[in-house]
């Protein structure tokens, strides 16, 4: 099949679950934005879960699935087309939940409803063409966009699946296809520009599935001018119902039955593991220096969207952020064709390469997040933290350096550990730019896995799956039992124009 | 009293899950013709009662049997949501215009009732808050519907012109034989535009029937106090104090603190609060003491002068 028959079964596919996912993330929002806190981290957790496994994982447990079904093609279209819907339909969920509710409220449409279509009808304002802006279809269009955008983009488990089946490879995707040329055929070797002959559909696509995102995020700028309606329509219980069995078997199929699997299939292997016939130890040592880019790529990309939100550069936020959207594959052909054009020979391949575009790829993401984690602090309870930092009594500043690690430090350490784990299991960017001493481990037991099954590689993928779990364990725990340091407590007098409280005699 | 008015709404065994304790539970409820105010403080179920109503939310249990008149030419129900429900891509002339029953009617009159006549072109986003709720009610009375359900309405709005646009509301309704429901949590527009109401506490109905009835002859303190400012007597208060067994419930205009030297009680102190006034009163005989809130409608009584309750008579 050649590349535009490829892009264009994939854009099909992308655009049908999407379809299907849309209602879907209606009903999960609804519930999330109702919720108490308490229902509502929990859902958000359960949401999150199979967003957040690894899609090597994921196509790794089930490749026997699909070889089972080789012969049913469909069935197998439609079990990856399942498992692509677990895994976009919390991207669609947030996306309702963090945007601004639209103007056109449920309350005020079903005072339209109650006026009757025919009395509306008079008003041309009022008609449903212009009530498609400003009602529920101004946030879904976006997270429709959003969630065929990642289904478009899918590369993983695709990948892992993809089996020749009659005359043709399924399922179908571009991604897959151009990465085969450029592996296979050396696409771009002679010219650089050979990349844009094959590129620029899926880019195009990529940017026709982001604009309304893009649309939204850039007409939702603080606006004291827009209607901003306070009514929620209540949930029902069937809604209910439909999002904790979704919210089961997403866990389920998304994280549960792969995870399981890995360590099901990895039993035998993990005497041997253990005894160090698989390599553990240098595995570990791999995984560590996995780590270390990521860790300062997912900072500085923290920092980035910190910054420029803090600072409210939008434009420049989503300027900077649209690379980063647009996949890792599309980002990392970019920035392949820009510094084999532009920059110094070798620079291709390098861990600047590799830093410039991991950082682009997650500032979207570290955007979102400092948004959903809120990690940007109110001024006024920081100013009234810092002011109790500088107090005279030691209890006073230990109650001020925890309430700023309650309210700016632990958000900000789940945020980069989230942007790290991210980093930490990234592929295709770090196939396209990393040079081979810098491969990470995730990339290792990836390309293993096209090779099948086996016990020694399930235990050892199961290893590098755990090795940042376990870092963050270990530093949750040993968060627990450090106390503020007492350099905190001994810090100078306050620095304020107050006058500090008189001492009683 | 005998109600003659028809039924709008029958409640029947109603009931709305929350997250801790159920949003409404009502077994029975007749919601009549005519203005009818439903009462009660924030999260009563005001809100979850009214949009059951509209049809804006289903019950998870029970049914409501709904009798609006539909054979008059006019809509049968319409209604303003606590957060105004506004088109916002409409300019206040077309929100007019979108409802009115004739197309061409002119909706000036309403604008300029509610001072919106000035603001005709201008969008929802850009008016204030006072003027969105103005612009609600004046909608809803352009719909000219048989029922207009009502919640909260001129929340918003500025008390300079609260009264004058409540007026508005309650005369459009009743020139156009429009019935009225709606909330609210202040018991003084309910007394002076509903002439039955529905008292709602905690998710549940604890009192409905004529508002002057109820007002007067209240079945509990909880009752009592949702209507207005009340004296309550228990019934071995009411011995004490001799006010009279019949009289649990002593509305401050209905309390006259007369000059007694055999009375049961002298007064210790008291204080002025606007209209009312708030005397405390001590027993001779026991070390007990409460507050009675009357009008101040004479000069303060001088402290230590003993006195009884007496009940001042109002026509029912």
């Amino acid at each position: 099949m050649s590349l535009e028959a490829e892009c264009g079964w994939t854009l099909l596919r992308a655009i049908t679950i999407s379809l299907v996912a849309t209602p879907l993330v209606t009903i999960l929002a609804r519930p999330l934005q109702l919720d108490s806190p308490r229902h509502r981290r929990r859902r958000l957790v359960a949401l999150a879960i199979p967003f957040l496994t690894p899609g090597f994982v994921v196509g790794y447990a089930y490749s026997n699935v699909t070889l089972d079904l080789v012969h049913q093609p469909v069935l197998n279209e439609l079990f990856y087309d399942l498992l692509l819907l677990i895994g976009v339909v919390p991207v669609g969920t947030f996306v309702l939940v963090l945007a601004p509710p639209p103007p056109l409220g449920p309350t005020a449409d079903w005072c339209g409803q109650l006026a009757g279509s025919d009395r509306l009808r008079r008003v041309r304002s009022c008609g449903w063409s212009r009530s498609l802006w400003y009602g529920p279809a101004r946030n879904r269009i976006p997270a429709f966009g959003l969630m065929a955008l990642l289904v478009f983009h899918e590369f993983e488990i695709a990948s892992l699946f993809r089996v020749i089946a009659g005359q043709r490879l399924t399922p179908a995707s571009w991604s897959n296809a151009l990465f085969e040329l450029i592996a296979l055929q050396g696409l771009g070797q002679r010219s650089p520009w050979d990349l844009w002959r094959f590129g620029w559909m899926p880019l195009a696509c990529s940017l026709g599935l982001l604009a309304p995102l893009l649309a939204l995020a850039w007409t939702s700028r603080r606006d004291p001018g827009v209607l901003r309606p306070t009514g929620l329509r209540p949930r029902s219980p069937w809604e209910e119902r439909v999002a904790s069995t979704w919210l089961a078997v997403a866990v389920g199929m998304g994280t549960a039955i792969p995870l399981g699997n890995l360590i099901y299939d990895g039993a035998p292997g993990w005497a041997a593991t253990w005894r160090g016939e698989h390599r553990l130890g240098p595995t570990l040592a791999h995984a560590g220096r996995s780590l270390i880019p990521t860790v300062a790529i997912a900072v500085s990309a923290a920092i980035i969207a910190g910054w420029l939100l803090r600072r409210r550069h939008p434009g420049l936020l989503m300027a900077l952020s649209l690379p980063g959207l647009l996949g890792n594959l599309s980002l990392g052909l970019l920035l392949t064709w820009t510094l084999l054009i532009m920059a110094p020979a070798g620079f291709g391949h390098s861990i600047g390469a590799l830093l410039i575009g991991q950082s682009l790829w997650l500032l979207p993401r570290a955007a979102l997040l400092i948004v959903l984690l809120a990690v940007l602090p109110r001024r006024e309870s920081t100013y009234l933290s810092r002011l109790l930092q500088r107090g005279p009594t030691a209890a006073q500043r230990i109650a001020g350096w925890r309430l700023t690690w309650q309210h700016f430090g632990q958000r900000v350490a789940w945020m980069v550990g989230l942007l790290c784990w991210w980093g930490y299991l990234e592929l295709t960017l770090n196939e396209l730019l990393a040079p081979p001493e810098w491969l990470s481990v995730a990339h290792r037991m990836y390309q293993q896995m096209h090779f099948g099954r086996n016990a020694a590689l399930s235990s050892t993928t199961l290893v590098v799956v755990m090795v940042p779990l376990a870092v963050v364990g270990l530093l949750v725990t040993l968060g627990r039992f450090v106390s503020v340091p007492t350099i905190f407590l001994a810090s100078g007098s306050p620095r304020t124009h107050a006058k500090p409280p008189e001492r009683e005699a | 009293m005998v109600d003659t008015q028809p039924g709008l709404w029958t409640v029947q065994g109603i009931h709305l899950v929350g997250d801790t304790r159920p949003r409404l539970k009502v077994d029975h409820l007749e919601i009549m013709a005519g203005r009818t105010a439903v009462l009660g403080p924030s999260g009563a179920g005001k809100t979850t009662l009214l949009n059951l109503l509209v049809g804006f939310e289903s019950p998870h249990h029970g049914r409501i049997e709904t009798r609006l008149p539909t054979d008059t030419g006019r809509l049968p129900l319409f209604w303003i949501p606590p957060d105004g429900g506004l088109w916002p891509q409409a300019t206040v002339d077309e929100h007019l215009q979108a409802v009115v029953p004739h197309g061409t009617q002119s909706s000036q009159d309403t604008l300029a009732q509610f001072g919106l006549d000035h603001l005709q072109n201008t969008c929802p986003g850009q008016l204030s808050a006072g003027e969105r709720s103005r612009l609600s009610v004046a909608r809803g009375l352009a719909a000219n519907a048989g029922v207009l359900v009502a919640d909260e309405p001129l929340v918003h709005v500025d008390p300079a012109r609260l009264d004058r646009d409540w007026e508005s509301l309650v005369s459009g309704t009743r020139q156009a034989g429009t019935s009225l429901v709606f909330a609210t949590h202040l018991p003084s527009q309910a007394l002076r535009h509903a002439d039955r109401v529905v008292v709602l506490s905690d998710g549940q109905v604890i009192a409905e029937g004529h508002m002057a009835n109820l007002y007067r002859h209240p079945p509990s303190r909880e009752v009592a106090e949702s209507l207005g400012p009340a004296n309550w007597f228990e019934p071995e208060d009411a011995i004490a104090w001799a006010v009279g067994k019949a009289h649990t419930c002593l509305r401050p205009e209905q309390v006259v603190l007369e000059a007694d030297p055999s009375g049961p009680a002298r007064i210790v102190g008291s204080h002025d609060i606007g209209a009312f006034r708030e005397t405390r009163l001590e027993l001779i005989d026991r070390a007990r003491g409460r507050t009675i809130l009357h009008l101040a409608d004479s000069a303060p009584p001088p402290g230590d002068l003993r006195v009884k309750i007496t009940r001042r008579v109002f026509a029912e």
